[in-house]
Protein backbone atom coordinates (compact mmCIF):
# COMPACT_ATOMS: atom_id res chain seq x y z
CA UNK A 1 0.00 0.00 0.00
CA UNK A 2 1.47 3.09 -1.25
CA UNK A 3 1.34 6.78 0.63
CA UNK A 4 -2.53 8.82 0.22
CA UNK A 5 -0.71 10.80 -2.07
CA UNK A 6 0.31 7.78 -4.20
CA UNK A 7 -2.70 6.02 -3.97
CA UNK A 8 -4.77 8.91 -5.03
CA UNK A 9 -2.77 9.64 -8.06
CA UNK A 10 -3.14 6.31 -8.95
CA UNK A 11 -7.10 6.20 -8.72
CA UNK A 12 -6.68 9.52 -10.85
CA UNK A 13 -4.53 7.75 -13.65
CA UNK A 14 -6.48 4.81 -13.68
CA UNK A 15 -10.02 6.40 -12.73
CA UNK A 16 -9.96 8.90 -14.89
CA UNK A 17 -10.87 6.46 -18.89
CA UNK A 18 -13.43 5.71 -16.91
CA UNK A 19 -15.27 8.51 -15.35
CA UNK A 20 -14.63 10.03 -18.98
CA UNK A 21 -16.44 6.75 -20.57
CA UNK A 22 -18.97 6.31 -17.87
CA UNK A 23 -20.35 10.50 -17.98
CA UNK A 24 -20.28 10.09 -22.24
CA UNK A 25 -22.21 7.18 -22.08
CA UNK A 26 -24.71 8.01 -19.34
CA UNK A 27 -25.28 11.28 -20.87
CA UNK A 28 -25.68 10.53 -24.48
CA UNK A 29 -28.13 7.12 -23.57
CA UNK A 30 -31.40 7.25 -25.17
CA UNK A 31 -33.51 7.62 -21.51
CA UNK A 32 -31.23 10.30 -20.20
CA UNK A 33 -32.28 12.27 -23.09
CA UNK A 34 -35.43 11.67 -23.48
CA UNK A 35 -35.91 11.99 -19.85
CA UNK A 36 -34.49 15.96 -19.51
CA UNK A 37 -36.56 16.44 -22.86
CA UNK A 38 -39.18 15.34 -21.08
CA UNK A 39 -38.35 16.98 -17.92
CA UNK A 40 -38.40 20.58 -19.82
CA UNK A 41 -41.93 20.51 -20.48
CA UNK A 42 -42.94 23.02 -17.69
CA UNK A 43 -40.72 25.55 -19.59
CA UNK A 44 -43.86 25.64 -22.00
CA UNK A 45 -46.46 25.80 -19.37
CA UNK A 46 -44.36 29.13 -18.22
CA UNK A 47 -44.00 30.39 -21.36
CA UNK A 48 -47.63 29.73 -22.21
CA UNK A 49 -48.68 31.56 -18.39
CA UNK A 50 -46.37 34.85 -19.99
CA UNK A 51 -48.21 34.60 -22.97
CA UNK A 52 -51.97 34.50 -21.06
CA UNK A 53 -51.22 37.41 -18.42
CA UNK A 54 -48.87 39.79 -20.33
CA UNK A 55 -51.25 42.44 -20.23
CA UNK A 56 -51.97 41.83 -16.41
CA UNK A 57 -49.05 42.16 -15.29
CA UNK A 58 -48.04 45.66 -13.27
CA UNK A 59 -44.52 46.55 -12.09
CA UNK A 60 -44.24 48.26 -9.03
CA UNK A 61 -41.03 50.08 -7.20
CA UNK A 62 -40.52 48.63 -4.27
CA UNK A 63 -37.18 49.82 -2.01
CA UNK A 64 -35.49 50.83 -5.40
CA UNK A 65 -36.50 47.44 -6.95
CA UNK A 66 -38.68 46.78 -9.76
CA UNK A 67 -41.43 43.89 -8.81
CA UNK A 68 -43.77 42.48 -10.84
CA UNK A 69 -47.34 42.01 -9.43
CA UNK A 70 -50.40 39.81 -11.09
CA UNK A 71 -53.49 40.26 -9.42
CA UNK A 72 -51.78 41.97 -6.92
CA UNK A 73 -49.86 39.29 -5.68
CA UNK A 74 -46.07 39.14 -6.36
CA UNK A 75 -45.30 37.54 -9.16
CA UNK A 76 -41.74 36.24 -7.88
CA UNK A 77 -43.27 34.51 -5.01
CA UNK A 78 -45.80 32.50 -6.89
CA UNK A 79 -43.39 31.37 -9.39
CA UNK A 80 -40.81 30.83 -6.77
CA UNK A 81 -43.67 28.41 -4.97
CA UNK A 82 -44.84 26.95 -8.60
CA UNK A 83 -41.06 25.99 -9.03
CA UNK A 84 -40.63 24.76 -5.36
CA UNK A 85 -43.45 22.58 -5.82
CA UNK A 86 -41.87 20.83 -9.02
CA UNK A 87 -38.85 20.63 -7.48
CA UNK A 88 -39.33 19.39 -3.96
CA UNK A 89 -42.62 17.37 -4.57
CA UNK A 90 -42.39 15.92 -8.18
CA UNK A 91 -38.67 15.93 -9.51
CA UNK A 92 -36.42 15.02 -6.58
CA UNK A 93 -38.65 12.54 -4.84
CA UNK A 94 -39.62 10.90 -8.18
CA UNK A 95 -37.53 11.92 -11.18
CA UNK A 96 -34.15 11.78 -9.68
CA UNK A 97 -34.15 8.39 -8.73
CA UNK A 98 -35.53 7.01 -11.99
CA UNK A 99 -32.59 8.55 -13.79
CA UNK A 100 -30.20 7.34 -11.32
CA UNK A 101 -31.42 3.63 -11.86
CA UNK A 102 -31.49 3.94 -15.38
CA UNK A 103 -27.85 5.81 -14.81
CA UNK A 104 -26.43 3.05 -12.91
CA UNK A 105 -27.67 0.09 -15.17
CA UNK A 106 -25.86 1.90 -17.89
CA UNK A 107 -22.64 2.13 -16.11
CA UNK A 108 -22.40 -1.04 -14.65
CA UNK A 109 -25.18 -3.81 -15.91
CA UNK A 110 -23.93 -2.94 -19.16
CA UNK A 111 -20.36 -4.05 -18.73
CA UNK A 112 -21.82 -7.68 -17.44
CA UNK A 113 -24.12 -7.59 -20.71
CA UNK A 114 -21.11 -6.54 -22.49
CA UNK A 115 -19.00 -9.04 -20.76
CA UNK A 116 -15.91 -6.14 -19.93
CA UNK A 117 -16.44 -7.17 -16.48
CA UNK A 118 -14.12 -9.87 -17.09
CA UNK A 119 -11.66 -7.77 -18.61
CA UNK A 120 -11.91 -5.27 -15.90
CA UNK A 121 -11.38 -7.62 -13.40
CA UNK A 122 -8.35 -9.34 -14.93
CA UNK A 123 -6.81 -5.63 -15.27
CA UNK A 124 -4.34 -4.97 -12.84
CA UNK A 125 -6.93 -2.34 -10.65
CA UNK A 126 -8.66 -2.96 -7.42
CA UNK A 127 -12.83 -2.54 -7.97
CA UNK A 128 -13.18 0.58 -6.10
CA UNK A 129 -10.79 2.04 -8.18
CA UNK A 130 -13.48 1.42 -10.87
CA UNK A 131 -16.74 1.52 -8.74
CA UNK A 132 -15.33 4.87 -7.45
CA UNK A 133 -15.32 7.16 -11.52
CA UNK A 134 -18.56 5.17 -12.27
CA UNK A 135 -20.21 6.65 -8.98
CA UNK A 136 -18.74 10.18 -9.65
CA UNK A 137 -20.07 9.87 -13.01
CA UNK A 138 -23.76 8.08 -11.82
CA UNK A 139 -23.62 11.61 -9.99
CA UNK A 140 -22.92 14.22 -12.11
CA UNK A 141 -24.60 11.91 -15.12
CA UNK A 142 -27.64 12.45 -12.62
CA UNK A 143 -26.94 16.16 -11.45
CA UNK A 144 -26.61 17.46 -15.00
CA UNK A 145 -29.68 15.26 -16.55
CA UNK A 146 -31.94 16.70 -13.88
CA UNK A 147 -29.79 20.18 -12.69
CA UNK A 148 -29.96 21.48 -16.21
CA UNK A 149 -33.89 21.02 -17.03
CA UNK A 150 -34.75 22.30 -13.65
CA UNK A 151 -32.58 25.29 -13.89
CA UNK A 152 -34.42 25.77 -17.42
CA UNK A 153 -37.26 25.84 -15.56
CA UNK A 154 -36.51 28.04 -12.93
CA UNK A 155 -35.27 30.94 -15.22
CA UNK A 156 -38.23 30.29 -17.21
CA UNK A 157 -40.47 30.74 -14.59
CA UNK A 158 -38.76 33.34 -12.77
CA UNK A 159 -38.20 35.29 -15.49
CA UNK A 160 -42.16 36.27 -15.87
CA UNK A 161 -41.03 38.23 -12.22
CA UNK A 162 -37.85 40.22 -14.23
CA UNK A 163 -34.54 40.55 -12.87
CA UNK A 164 -35.62 41.31 -9.35
CA UNK A 165 -37.49 37.78 -9.18
CA UNK A 166 -34.51 35.87 -10.67
CA UNK A 167 -32.10 37.15 -8.09
CA UNK A 168 -34.44 36.83 -5.41
CA UNK A 169 -35.04 33.33 -5.09
CA UNK A 170 -31.07 32.02 -6.21
CA UNK A 171 -31.60 30.45 -2.46
CA UNK A 172 -34.26 28.41 -3.78
CA UNK A 173 -32.19 27.19 -6.86
CA UNK A 174 -29.06 26.46 -5.28
CA UNK A 175 -31.29 24.52 -2.08
CA UNK A 176 -33.01 22.31 -5.03
CA UNK A 177 -29.76 21.98 -6.82
CA UNK A 178 -28.06 21.11 -3.68
CA UNK A 179 -30.36 18.42 -2.77
CA UNK A 180 -29.95 17.08 -5.93
CA UNK A 181 -26.71 16.77 -5.66
CA UNK A 182 -26.93 14.70 -3.35
CA UNK A 183 -29.74 12.57 -4.09
CA UNK A 184 -27.95 11.91 -6.94
CA UNK A 185 -24.85 10.62 -5.28
CA UNK A 186 -26.81 8.25 -2.63
CA UNK A 187 -29.38 6.88 -5.11
CA UNK A 188 -26.36 6.53 -7.22
CA UNK A 189 -24.59 4.51 -4.68
CA UNK A 190 -27.48 2.69 -3.68
CA UNK A 191 -28.04 0.98 -7.50
CA UNK A 192 -24.87 0.32 -8.18
CA UNK A 193 -24.97 -1.88 -5.66
CA UNK A 194 -28.30 -3.86 -6.38
CA UNK A 195 -26.79 -3.87 -10.02
CA UNK A 196 -23.76 -6.00 -8.39
CA UNK A 197 -25.85 -8.14 -6.46
CA UNK A 198 -28.41 -8.96 -8.79
CA UNK A 199 -29.07 -10.37 -12.36
CA UNK A 200 -32.08 -8.32 -13.03
CA UNK A 201 -31.37 -5.13 -11.82
CA UNK A 202 -33.65 -2.58 -13.40
CA UNK A 203 -36.65 -4.13 -11.87
CA UNK A 204 -35.14 -4.78 -8.33
CA UNK A 205 -34.21 -1.27 -8.34
CA UNK A 206 -37.72 -0.08 -9.34
CA UNK A 207 -38.96 -2.35 -6.36
CA UNK A 208 -36.73 -0.69 -4.04
CA UNK A 209 -37.81 3.16 -4.99
CA UNK A 210 -41.82 2.10 -5.33
CA UNK A 211 -41.80 0.07 -2.13
CA UNK A 212 -39.36 1.58 0.10
CA UNK A 213 -38.42 4.88 -1.10
CA UNK A 214 -41.88 6.43 -1.99
CA UNK A 215 -44.09 3.83 0.38
CA UNK A 216 -41.90 4.39 3.61
CA UNK A 217 -41.50 8.04 2.59
CA UNK A 218 -44.23 9.38 5.37
CA UNK A 219 -44.34 9.06 9.10
CA UNK A 220 -41.60 7.22 11.11
CA UNK A 221 -40.23 4.76 9.22
CA UNK A 222 -39.31 7.47 6.77
CA UNK A 223 -35.73 7.73 8.76
CA UNK A 224 -34.82 4.78 6.77
CA UNK A 225 -35.36 6.26 3.58
CA UNK A 226 -32.62 8.21 1.43
CA UNK A 227 -35.78 10.90 1.02
CA UNK A 228 -35.93 11.82 4.48
CA UNK A 229 -32.34 12.93 4.67
CA UNK A 230 -32.80 14.68 1.56
CA UNK A 231 -35.73 16.80 2.81
CA UNK A 232 -33.90 17.11 6.22
CA UNK A 233 -30.84 18.79 4.33
CA UNK A 234 -33.43 20.98 2.44
CA UNK A 235 -35.85 22.41 4.61
CA UNK A 236 -33.56 25.35 6.60
CA UNK A 237 -32.86 26.55 2.96
CA UNK A 238 -36.93 26.86 2.01
CA UNK A 239 -37.76 28.79 5.25
CA UNK A 240 -37.11 31.54 3.99
CA UNK A 241 -40.08 30.82 1.39
CA UNK A 242 -42.26 29.83 4.65
CA UNK A 243 -41.83 25.91 3.91
CA UNK A 244 -42.63 24.12 7.31
CA UNK A 245 -41.62 20.80 8.07
CA UNK A 246 -45.21 19.80 7.66
CA UNK A 247 -45.10 20.85 3.64
CA UNK A 248 -42.24 18.58 3.45
CA UNK A 249 -43.80 15.28 5.12
CA UNK A 250 -40.92 15.78 7.96
CA UNK A 251 -43.58 15.39 10.75
CA UNK A 252 -45.74 12.47 12.46
CA UNK A 253 -48.47 12.99 14.81
CA UNK A 254 -48.06 13.14 18.50
CA UNK A 255 -50.11 11.30 20.39
CA UNK A 256 -51.73 14.74 21.72
CA UNK A 257 -52.83 15.12 18.33
CA UNK A 258 -50.43 17.33 16.93
CA UNK A 259 -47.75 17.23 14.39
CA UNK A 260 -44.19 17.20 15.46
CA UNK A 261 -41.38 17.53 12.94
CA UNK A 262 -38.81 14.48 12.96
CA UNK A 263 -36.53 16.49 10.99
CA UNK A 264 -33.11 15.33 11.31
CA UNK A 265 -30.29 18.00 11.53
CA UNK A 266 -29.03 18.95 7.93
CA UNK A 267 -25.48 18.34 8.98
CA UNK A 268 -26.29 15.18 10.58
CA UNK A 269 -28.44 14.35 6.78
CA UNK A 270 -25.40 15.00 5.08
CA UNK A 271 -23.13 12.40 7.07
CA UNK A 272 -26.11 9.76 6.72
CA UNK A 273 -26.09 10.27 3.00
CA UNK A 274 -22.13 10.01 2.52
CA UNK A 275 -22.07 7.42 4.90
CA UNK A 276 -24.81 5.39 3.23
CA UNK A 277 -23.01 5.60 0.13
CA UNK A 278 -19.85 4.94 1.18
CA UNK A 279 -21.10 1.74 2.17
CA UNK A 280 -22.91 0.84 -0.66
CA UNK A 281 -19.87 0.99 -2.64
CA UNK A 282 -17.99 -0.78 -0.58
CA UNK A 283 -20.11 -3.65 -0.43
CA UNK A 284 -20.43 -3.29 -4.35
CA UNK A 285 -16.37 -3.34 -4.79
CA UNK A 286 -16.29 -6.71 -2.06
CA UNK A 287 -19.15 -8.21 -4.41
CA UNK A 288 -17.06 -7.40 -7.22
CA UNK A 289 -13.79 -8.50 -6.24
CA UNK A 290 -15.62 -12.00 -5.14
CA UNK A 291 -17.86 -12.65 -8.19
CA UNK A 292 -17.07 -15.41 -10.21
CA UNK A 293 -17.13 -15.84 -13.97
CA UNK B 1 -8.32 -20.44 -17.66
CA UNK B 2 -10.82 -18.57 -15.71
CA UNK B 3 -8.96 -20.26 -12.43
CA UNK B 4 -5.59 -18.92 -13.97
CA UNK B 5 -7.01 -15.24 -14.91
CA UNK B 6 -8.24 -15.20 -11.19
CA UNK B 7 -12.15 -15.34 -12.49
CA UNK B 8 -12.95 -18.59 -10.94
CA UNK B 9 -12.09 -19.79 -7.82
CA UNK B 10 -11.13 -23.82 -7.59
CA UNK B 11 -13.59 -26.06 -6.00
CA UNK B 12 -10.77 -27.97 -5.22
CA UNK B 13 -7.00 -27.53 -5.01
CA UNK B 14 -5.07 -24.01 -5.62
CA UNK B 15 -4.06 -21.96 -8.73
CA UNK B 16 -1.29 -19.83 -7.97
CA UNK B 17 1.28 -18.19 -11.29
CA UNK B 18 4.61 -18.08 -9.40
CA UNK B 19 3.55 -18.43 -6.08
CA UNK B 20 0.56 -16.00 -6.15
CA UNK B 21 -3.05 -16.56 -5.77
CA UNK B 22 -4.23 -14.92 -9.42
CA UNK B 23 -7.89 -14.51 -7.30
CA UNK B 24 -6.58 -12.11 -4.96
CA UNK B 25 -3.04 -10.37 -6.31
CA UNK B 26 -4.53 -7.64 -8.32
CA UNK B 27 -0.44 -6.63 -9.39
CA UNK B 28 -0.10 -10.05 -10.81
CA UNK B 29 -2.97 -9.14 -13.49
CA UNK B 30 -0.76 -7.18 -15.12
CA UNK B 31 1.37 -9.83 -16.29
CA UNK B 32 -1.66 -11.61 -18.12
CA UNK B 33 -2.68 -11.17 -21.30
CA UNK B 34 -6.35 -12.47 -22.31
CA UNK B 35 -8.30 -13.05 -25.18
CA UNK B 36 -11.63 -14.30 -24.37
CA UNK B 37 -13.33 -16.57 -26.76
CA UNK B 38 -17.06 -14.55 -26.40
CA UNK B 39 -17.11 -10.57 -27.58
CA UNK B 40 -16.42 -7.94 -24.89
CA UNK B 41 -16.48 -4.93 -26.46
CA UNK B 42 -17.50 -1.33 -25.51
CA UNK B 43 -19.00 -0.98 -28.65
CA UNK B 44 -19.24 2.34 -28.87
CA UNK B 45 -15.53 3.03 -28.39
CA UNK B 46 -13.15 3.34 -31.67
CA UNK B 47 -10.45 0.28 -32.18
CA UNK B 48 -8.01 2.86 -30.73
CA UNK B 49 -10.27 4.11 -27.92
CA UNK B 50 -10.48 0.39 -27.12
CA UNK B 51 -7.23 -0.72 -26.51
CA UNK B 52 -6.35 2.30 -24.86
CA UNK B 53 -9.13 2.16 -22.28
CA UNK B 54 -7.37 -0.79 -21.19
CA UNK B 55 -3.58 0.45 -21.26
CA UNK B 56 -4.36 3.34 -19.16
CA UNK B 57 -5.95 0.54 -16.75
CA UNK B 58 -2.26 -0.85 -16.88
CA UNK B 59 -0.59 2.84 -15.79
CA UNK B 60 0.10 4.28 -19.08
CA UNK B 61 -0.87 7.80 -19.58
CA UNK B 62 -3.24 8.78 -22.11
CA UNK B 63 -0.98 10.48 -24.78
CA UNK B 64 1.11 7.36 -24.29
CA UNK B 65 -1.80 4.59 -24.75
CA UNK B 66 -3.23 6.28 -27.84
CA UNK B 67 0.23 5.62 -29.93
CA UNK B 68 0.77 2.21 -28.32
CA UNK B 69 -2.65 1.21 -29.25
CA UNK B 70 -2.54 3.07 -32.91
CA UNK B 71 0.83 1.07 -33.28
CA UNK B 72 -0.43 -2.44 -31.64
CA UNK B 73 -3.59 -1.88 -34.32
CA UNK B 74 -1.44 -1.26 -37.13
CA UNK B 75 0.47 -4.34 -36.73
CA UNK B 76 -2.16 -6.54 -36.94
CA UNK B 77 -3.48 -4.78 -39.86
CA UNK B 78 -5.89 -2.33 -38.58
CA UNK B 79 -4.71 1.08 -39.68
CA UNK B 80 -7.28 2.22 -41.57
CA UNK B 81 -10.58 0.67 -39.08
CA UNK B 82 -9.00 1.86 -35.50
CA UNK B 83 -10.79 5.49 -35.70
CA UNK B 84 -14.13 3.46 -36.41
CA UNK B 85 -16.18 2.27 -33.98
CA UNK B 86 -16.00 -1.45 -32.93
CA UNK B 87 -19.84 -2.23 -33.57
CA UNK B 88 -18.85 -1.31 -37.29
CA UNK B 89 -16.27 -4.23 -36.96
CA UNK B 90 -16.50 -7.59 -38.80
CA UNK B 91 -15.62 -10.51 -36.54
CA UNK B 92 -11.99 -10.60 -38.19
CA UNK B 93 -12.10 -7.23 -37.26
CA UNK B 94 -12.64 -7.85 -33.55
CA UNK B 95 -10.50 -10.53 -33.04
CA UNK B 96 -7.48 -8.66 -34.03
CA UNK B 97 -8.95 -5.81 -31.85
CA UNK B 98 -9.08 -8.52 -28.76
CA UNK B 99 -5.11 -9.51 -29.60
CA UNK B 100 -4.11 -6.06 -29.83
CA UNK B 101 -6.14 -5.04 -26.39
CA UNK B 102 -4.42 -8.40 -25.04
CA UNK B 103 -0.47 -8.04 -26.09
CA UNK B 104 -0.64 -4.06 -25.60
CA UNK B 105 0.80 -4.20 -21.95
CA UNK B 106 3.22 -6.34 -23.27
CA UNK B 107 2.09 -9.10 -20.64
CA UNK B 108 4.32 -12.37 -20.16
CA UNK B 109 1.68 -14.73 -20.08
CA UNK B 110 -1.23 -14.78 -22.69
CA UNK B 111 -4.43 -16.46 -22.48
CA UNK B 112 -6.29 -17.33 -25.39
CA UNK B 113 -9.21 -18.86 -25.42
CA UNK B 114 -10.32 -20.50 -29.06
CA UNK B 115 -8.41 -16.94 -30.93
CA UNK B 116 -9.18 -18.46 -34.08
CA UNK B 117 -13.27 -18.60 -33.72
CA UNK B 118 -14.76 -17.53 -37.18
CA UNK B 119 -11.71 -15.79 -38.41
CA UNK B 120 -10.85 -16.23 -42.16
CA UNK B 121 -8.04 -18.04 -43.11
CA UNK B 122 -6.08 -14.58 -44.19
CA UNK B 123 -6.49 -13.45 -40.43
CA UNK B 124 -5.94 -16.85 -38.96
CA UNK B 125 -2.46 -17.09 -40.87
CA UNK B 126 -1.92 -13.47 -39.28
CA UNK B 127 -2.81 -14.08 -35.63
CA UNK B 128 -0.99 -17.68 -36.04
CA UNK B 129 2.43 -15.86 -37.02
CA UNK B 130 1.93 -13.09 -34.08
CA UNK B 131 1.17 -16.09 -31.35
CA UNK B 132 4.36 -18.01 -33.07
CA UNK B 133 6.51 -14.52 -32.51
CA UNK B 134 5.33 -13.81 -28.92
CA UNK B 135 6.40 -17.40 -27.98
CA UNK B 136 9.68 -16.87 -29.80
CA UNK B 137 9.67 -13.86 -27.63
CA UNK B 138 9.73 -15.90 -24.46
CA UNK B 139 6.08 -15.37 -23.58
CA UNK B 140 4.34 -18.23 -21.97
CA UNK B 141 1.00 -18.92 -24.39
CA UNK B 142 -2.08 -21.32 -22.95
CA UNK B 143 -3.85 -21.41 -26.17
CA UNK B 144 -7.74 -23.52 -25.64
CA UNK B 145 -9.27 -24.44 -29.18
CA UNK B 146 -11.31 -27.34 -30.60
CA UNK B 147 -9.89 -26.51 -34.12
CA UNK B 148 -6.99 -29.33 -32.95
CA UNK B 149 -5.48 -29.11 -36.77
CA UNK B 150 -4.46 -24.99 -35.13
CA UNK B 151 -3.22 -25.97 -31.90
CA UNK B 152 -1.03 -29.03 -34.03
CA UNK B 153 0.51 -26.01 -35.68
CA UNK B 154 1.62 -23.82 -33.01
CA UNK B 155 2.20 -26.30 -30.09
CA UNK B 156 4.12 -29.33 -29.07
CA UNK B 157 2.58 -29.09 -25.35
CA UNK B 158 -1.12 -29.74 -25.05
CA UNK B 159 -3.48 -30.85 -22.63
CA UNK B 160 -6.46 -32.68 -23.58
CA UNK B 161 -9.86 -31.70 -21.63
CA UNK B 162 -13.21 -33.60 -21.73
CA UNK B 163 -15.91 -33.06 -19.09
CA UNK B 164 -13.47 -30.80 -16.94
CA UNK B 165 -11.46 -34.16 -16.84
CA UNK B 166 -7.66 -33.93 -18.02
CA UNK B 167 -7.43 -37.08 -20.47
CA UNK B 168 -3.71 -36.46 -21.33
CA UNK B 169 -0.65 -33.83 -21.02
CA UNK B 170 1.89 -33.78 -23.20
CA UNK B 171 3.38 -34.01 -26.93
CA UNK B 172 1.66 -35.80 -29.42
CA UNK B 173 4.40 -38.73 -29.32
CA UNK B 174 3.70 -39.26 -25.44
CA UNK B 175 -0.24 -38.89 -25.80
CA UNK B 176 0.31 -42.08 -28.52
CA UNK B 177 2.60 -44.05 -26.16
CA UNK B 178 -0.76 -43.81 -23.87
CA UNK B 179 -2.59 -46.41 -26.48
CA UNK B 180 0.29 -48.71 -27.27
CA UNK B 181 -2.02 -51.22 -27.71
CA UNK B 182 -4.01 -48.71 -30.75
CA UNK B 183 -2.82 -49.17 -33.96
CA UNK B 184 -0.96 -46.89 -35.82
CA UNK B 185 -0.20 -46.21 -40.00
CA UNK B 186 3.37 -44.84 -40.70
CA UNK B 187 3.69 -43.65 -43.97
CA UNK B 188 7.17 -43.36 -45.42
CA UNK B 189 8.18 -42.26 -48.76
CA UNK B 190 11.48 -43.15 -50.41
CA UNK B 191 13.60 -40.50 -52.42
CA UNK B 192 13.91 -42.73 -54.95
CA UNK B 193 10.54 -44.84 -55.87
CA UNK B 194 12.19 -47.86 -57.13
CA UNK B 195 13.53 -48.73 -53.51
CA UNK B 196 9.46 -49.38 -52.32
CA UNK B 197 9.83 -52.70 -52.77
CA UNK B 198 12.93 -53.44 -51.33
CA UNK B 199 11.95 -51.09 -48.34
CA UNK B 200 8.54 -52.86 -48.03
CA UNK B 201 10.29 -56.37 -47.52
CA UNK B 202 12.64 -55.17 -45.50
CA UNK B 203 9.67 -53.27 -43.27
CA UNK B 204 8.07 -56.74 -43.05
CA UNK B 205 10.82 -58.55 -41.15
CA UNK B 206 10.38 -55.89 -38.50
CA UNK B 207 8.56 -57.35 -35.32
CA UNK B 208 7.02 -54.24 -34.34
CA UNK B 209 5.42 -54.31 -37.97
CA UNK B 210 1.90 -55.99 -38.10
CA UNK B 211 1.06 -54.99 -42.32
CA UNK B 212 2.69 -53.45 -45.10
CA UNK B 213 1.00 -52.16 -48.09
CA UNK B 214 2.76 -50.53 -50.76
CA UNK B 215 1.69 -47.46 -52.83
CA UNK B 216 2.54 -45.88 -55.68
CA UNK B 217 4.80 -43.03 -54.04
CA UNK B 218 4.90 -45.30 -50.45
CA UNK B 219 5.03 -47.38 -48.03
CA UNK B 220 2.41 -47.62 -45.37
CA UNK B 221 2.66 -50.18 -42.75
CA UNK B 222 0.58 -50.78 -39.47
CA UNK B 223 2.24 -51.15 -36.11
CA UNK B 224 0.79 -51.66 -32.45
CA UNK B 225 4.39 -50.82 -30.68
CA UNK B 226 4.97 -47.23 -32.89
CA UNK B 227 7.94 -46.37 -30.32
CA UNK B 228 9.84 -49.56 -31.55
CA UNK B 229 9.12 -49.32 -34.68
CA UNK B 230 10.58 -45.49 -35.06
CA UNK B 231 13.67 -46.79 -32.53
CA UNK B 232 14.57 -49.40 -35.25
CA UNK B 233 13.86 -47.44 -38.18
CA UNK B 234 17.28 -45.36 -38.94
CA UNK B 235 19.61 -48.34 -38.32
CA UNK B 236 17.48 -50.21 -40.37
CA UNK B 237 17.12 -47.78 -43.21
CA UNK B 238 21.12 -46.96 -43.00
CA UNK B 239 21.69 -50.51 -43.78
CA UNK B 240 19.65 -50.24 -46.71
CA UNK B 241 21.09 -47.68 -47.84
CA UNK B 242 17.31 -46.20 -48.66
CA UNK B 243 17.24 -42.19 -48.21
CA UNK B 244 13.66 -41.20 -47.20
CA UNK B 245 12.01 -37.91 -47.92
CA UNK B 246 9.29 -38.36 -45.32
CA UNK B 247 7.62 -39.98 -42.95
CA UNK B 248 4.24 -39.66 -41.54
CA UNK B 249 1.40 -40.82 -39.75
CA UNK B 250 -1.92 -40.38 -41.88
CA UNK B 251 -4.88 -40.35 -39.39
CA UNK B 252 -3.07 -39.81 -36.70
CA UNK B 253 -3.17 -36.01 -36.13
CA UNK B 254 -4.20 -34.25 -32.81
CA UNK B 255 -7.82 -34.89 -33.75
CA UNK B 256 -8.28 -38.02 -34.06
CA UNK B 257 -5.42 -38.37 -30.83
CA UNK B 258 -8.11 -36.81 -28.78
CA UNK B 259 -11.11 -39.20 -30.78
CA UNK B 260 -9.47 -42.07 -29.61
CA UNK B 261 -8.73 -40.69 -25.91
CA UNK B 262 -12.37 -39.52 -25.66
CA UNK B 263 -13.33 -43.37 -27.04
CA UNK B 264 -11.59 -44.70 -23.99
CA UNK B 265 -9.12 -46.74 -26.54
CA UNK B 266 -6.27 -45.89 -23.79
CA UNK B 267 -8.44 -48.17 -21.21
CA UNK B 268 -8.70 -51.49 -23.91
CA UNK B 269 -6.41 -54.23 -23.67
Amino acid sequence: MGSVGEELARLLQVGRPVFLDGIRQFLLARSTLIIAALLLTPCLLSGWYWYDTRGDVETQVIDGEEVRTYDGEELHTFMAKVFYGLAFHIYLPLVVALVALLGAAELLDSEFRQKTMQLLRTSPVRMYEILLPKLLAGTLGTFVAVGLPLTGIYLALLVNAGSFGLREHLPLLGAALGTLLLASLAYSGIFLLINALVRRPLPVSLVYWLVWEVMLANGGSQRFTVMHYLRSFALPRLDYLGIVAEDLNLTIESTSGELVSIATDPLQAVAVLLALTAVGILLTARLLERKQF
Amino acid sequence: MKLVLGLARPSLGRVSVDGRNPASDWKLRSRFGFVPEYDCFYDHMTGRDYVAFFLQLQGVTLAEAGERAAALLDDVGLVEAMERRIRTYSHGMRQKTKFARAVAHDPDILVLDEPFQGTDPTTRRLLMERIRKWASEGRTILLSSHILHDVEALTDSIVFLSGGQVLAVGDRHAIQKLMPHVRQKVRLTPIDAGQRPQLARLLLEQPSVEGVSLQRDWVEIDTSDAEAFHHALPSLLRKAKIAIQAIDSPGEDLEALYEKLVGGEQWEA
